[in-house]
């Protein structure tokens, strides 16, 4: 039996939420559990989980409890749940924590040094609260979404007036001096400084210069609008003349999606002004050639391969020439055993990662709709719905307005790779697992266990990139391992693997 | 008759023996009442240290009502509850202010309405001591680390039993005393150095004082010391 319980107007954050939710699904006779905030998006999410939800003066303050259990008493987890809420079980053992400052002036008494404001609200609250530690003289960390365009450009203009960065907001990812913010992976420290609009694509660029014994020292994310005409790239220009004076940067990266056309022109402009080499890789770019200290590449492997290349003084031509020949490998790989469906789904917990897939995979076969799509007449309909080669960013605003970014609690996504595994025109599945502090302590786990409950004939192929350092806390042998114990091809890169997918089924289409 | 052998004991507690009736018992804590009715307790972690109390190695099983006798002679001294030394740096001004805002949280709604009536406080809110009488002792211990008289809080000494329980009864006496627990003098002595490691040591250790409690008494506090006008 499912049923609904509304809590009218009490907020809970959505770690909270998760942690509930998990601890009712251990009782005995729980099927599912999930707490959300009222947004649309969600009710929707658990109407298609099949909770009867009534709209009726329901508002997206008020919390949704959505239990299904087979048996009586389902009024006494409705009790638990609540309970939970109230006394979080899981917060007795922080016991004799030290304390920690509620407020920024309490903060900034403690550390009166400090520079940097790290703001993780609801979007809502989030604007109010990065202008005050503007106004204290602070650079800020805007990790919130859902921050309108109007806030984020004042709070930019402000910010560059008094000689400061707002990174984001949107900004999940961030290294300062070596030291990684948000959700980042445990990289070596080195020469090499980046700025990205982009946060997965930030994480990739990283891994892949880690896997290649290259390190970062700042990495500045600016949140993905800052490179859009209404914002002009504020950040993104402001990041760009920090790393330039910075003598211990020796190579300055530049990553993410396409700006708009004025934006990218003062960006180059910047670049060559800054005196030193630069990589530039806006994804889904036409190809360009590299001019003067200007090196290009349009794909995030690509991207770490150069900047390899110049920091050993090596040839970029041939670099990128050998990468290729490693992809014509990869694609070389693609016969499978029985293939059963017609249909690629890329379902991504990386939102960069995501769109780079769709743009490689465009090359193999077409159409691809996505819920954040290459193109705007190629967006689904309803991303819970997918058809034909679809892919889903379940980090995008829809799936993320009152619940937890699927790279720290992948349940959700779990769910759906389930339900797409189990539609008999899906062939192919392609997905990511993002690691790194931030994200789930064991995100494959529920990926596997979902694959192993698929009931399927011929269950799709399914190939996936683990996007991490072997100094991770997650442990990327354990992480891959799992997912291979449930046959999951696993690829060295998030190009390779979008490379692998779409070749499978564009051989099977030949 | 028991009769109990600590190891260690406060300045204030100088009786060698005592004759005392068991009050209430805890697991690390068994507070014990005198003819006089004042409050003595037994305890067996330092932190827990309060006035008229002594360290014992291990609580016997013992039951509520039940005399004993708690034998001092030759017992070192270890905590001293008078012992206050300076009024809070100003640096610290911003940290402690935000501790009122544990007033804001609901349970503690009742307080914050009356915080212009303080003699209301008194055996007012939730918890196993009323929240308005924690909130009260940190309050008291504001004035007198910033030279305040504490009779002008206007409190009637004589009428504290009728209106609260009697353990905070006699932690308020206590703090009208100038007398108070070690982790508030902890704070107390951390507020007033310049180690923000230990502020934040000895702050974390109040907030993890009982559901509430830690949290009223900080919000008293904070609360006295603006009140102060020294800030």
């Amino acid at each position: 039996m499912k049923r609904i319980e509304v809590v009218k107007g009490e907020y809970y954050d959505s770690v909270t939420l998760m942690l509930v939710a998990k601890e009712l699904k251990k009782i005995q006779g729980v099927g599912d559990a999930a707490l959300n905030m009222a947004t649309e998006a969600n009710v929707s999410i658990m109407r298609a989980a099949g909770f009867e939800v009534e709209t009726d003066s329901l508002s997206p303050d008020d919390l949704l409890i959505g239990i299904d259990f087979e048996g009586e008493g389902i009024e006494k987890l409705f009790d638990a749940a609540r309970s939970y809420l109230a006394r979080p079980p899981w917060k007795k053992e922080e016991k004799d924590e030290e304390y920690f400052p509620a407020t920024l002036s309490g903060a900034l008494t403690v550390l009166p040094e400090s520079n940097l404001a790290l703001i993780s609200l609801p979007g809502r609250y989030a604007a109010a609260e990065a202008m005050k530690a503007l106004k204290r003289g602070l650079n800020v960390m805007l990790y919130s979404d859902n921050v309108s365009i109007e806030d984020e450009v004042e709070l930019k203009q402000f910010a560059e007036k008094n000689d400061l960065i707002v990174m984001g907001p949107d900004c999940g990812t961030a290294v300062i001096n070596g030291k990684g913010l948000g959700f980042s992976n445990v990289c070596p420290t080195g020469s090499i400084g980046i700025v990205a609009a982009s946060g997965t694509g930030l994480q990739e660029v990283m891994v892949q210069l880690s896997r290649r014994n290259l390190g970062v020292k700042h990495a500045i994310g600016t949140g993905g609008r800052d490179v859009n005409s209404s914002v002009g790239g504020i950040s993104f220009l402001r990041a760009i003349k920090e790393l330039a004076e910075d003598s211990e940067i020796s190579i300055i990266v530049a990553v993410g999606k396409p700006p708009a056309p004025e934006v990218r022109k003062k960006i180059l402009e910047s670049l060559k002004e800054a005196g030193k080499q630069s990589v530039i890789c806006f994804m889904g770019d036409a190809a360009r050639k590299d001019e003067g200290s200007l090196f290009y590449s349009t794909q995030l492997e690509e991207c770490a391969v150069v900047v390899k290349a110049l920091h050993e003084g090596e040839d970029v031509t041939l670099a990128r020439e050998k990468l290729r020949a490693e992809y014509a490998k990869v694609s070389g790989k693609s016969s499978t055993g029985e293939l059963s469906g017609r249909y690629l789904r890329g379902l991504f917990s990386g939102g960069t990662l995501c769109y780079e897939a769709q743009y490689i995979a465009q090359s193999y076969i077409n159409p691809i709709y996505a819920n954040a799509p290459l193109r705007k007449d190629l967006k689904l309909e309803n991303s819970l719905k997918p058809v034909g080669h679809s892919f889903i960013d379940y980090g995008e605003d829809e799936f993320t307005q009152g619940r937890l970014h699927p790279m720290i609690d992948p349940s959700f996504r779990a769910e759906q790779l389930k339900k797409q595994s189990e539609d008999s025109s899906v062939a192919v599945i392609l997905f990511d697992v993002v690691l790194g502090y931030g994200s789930a302590e064991n995100p494959s786990s529920d990926l596997a266990e979902a694959i192993r409950s698929v009931k399927r004939d011929i269950k799709p192929v399914y190939v996936a990139y683990v996007c991490g350092t072997d100094r991770d806390p997650q442990d990327i042998e354990k992480q891959r391992s799992l997912l291979e114990s449930v046959g999951v091809i696993l690829c060295e890169s998030n190009a390779r693997a979008a490379i692998l997918a779409a070749n499978i089924l564009s051989r099977k289409e030949r | 008759m028991i009769h109990l052998y600590p190891f260690e004991r406060s300045f204030d507690w100088d009786e060698e023996i005592s004759r005392l009736t068991v009050k209430s018992i805890y697991d690390t804590v068994v507070n014990l009442k005198s003819d006089s009715g004042r409050r003595c307790s037994l305890l067996l972690k330092t932190d827990d240290y309060l006035p008229r109390s002594a360290l014992i190695e291990a609580l016997p099983a013992l039951e509520k009502g039940q005399e004993i006798v708690v034998d001092l002679k030759c017992v070192a001294e270890g905590f001293d509850p008078s012992c206050l030394l300076e009024s809070p740096k100003v640096k610290w001004k911003d940290l402690w202010l935000e501790w009122l805002g544990f007033l804001e949280e609901e349970e503690l709604a009742d307080l914050l309405d009356n915080i212009d009536k303080l003699e209301k406080m008194i055996g007012l809110g939730p918890g196993s001591t009323p929240a308005g009488d924690d909130f009260l002792v940190g309050l008291i211990m504001a004035f007198r680390l910033t030279g305040i008289d504490s009779n002008e809080l206007g409190i009637d000494r004589n009428s504290l039993g009728r209106k609260t329980e009697w353990f905070s009864s006699e932690m308020i006496r206590d703090a009208l005393d100038g007398k108070f627990w070690k982790r508030g003098i902890d704070l107390a002595h951390a507020l007033a150095g310049d180690d923000v490691a230990r502020i934040l040591e000895k702050a974390g250790k109040i907030v993890d004082w009982g559901h509430l409690s830690g949290k009223a008494w900080l919000a008293g506090l904070a609360y006295g010391l603006e009140q102060s006008g020294v800030y």
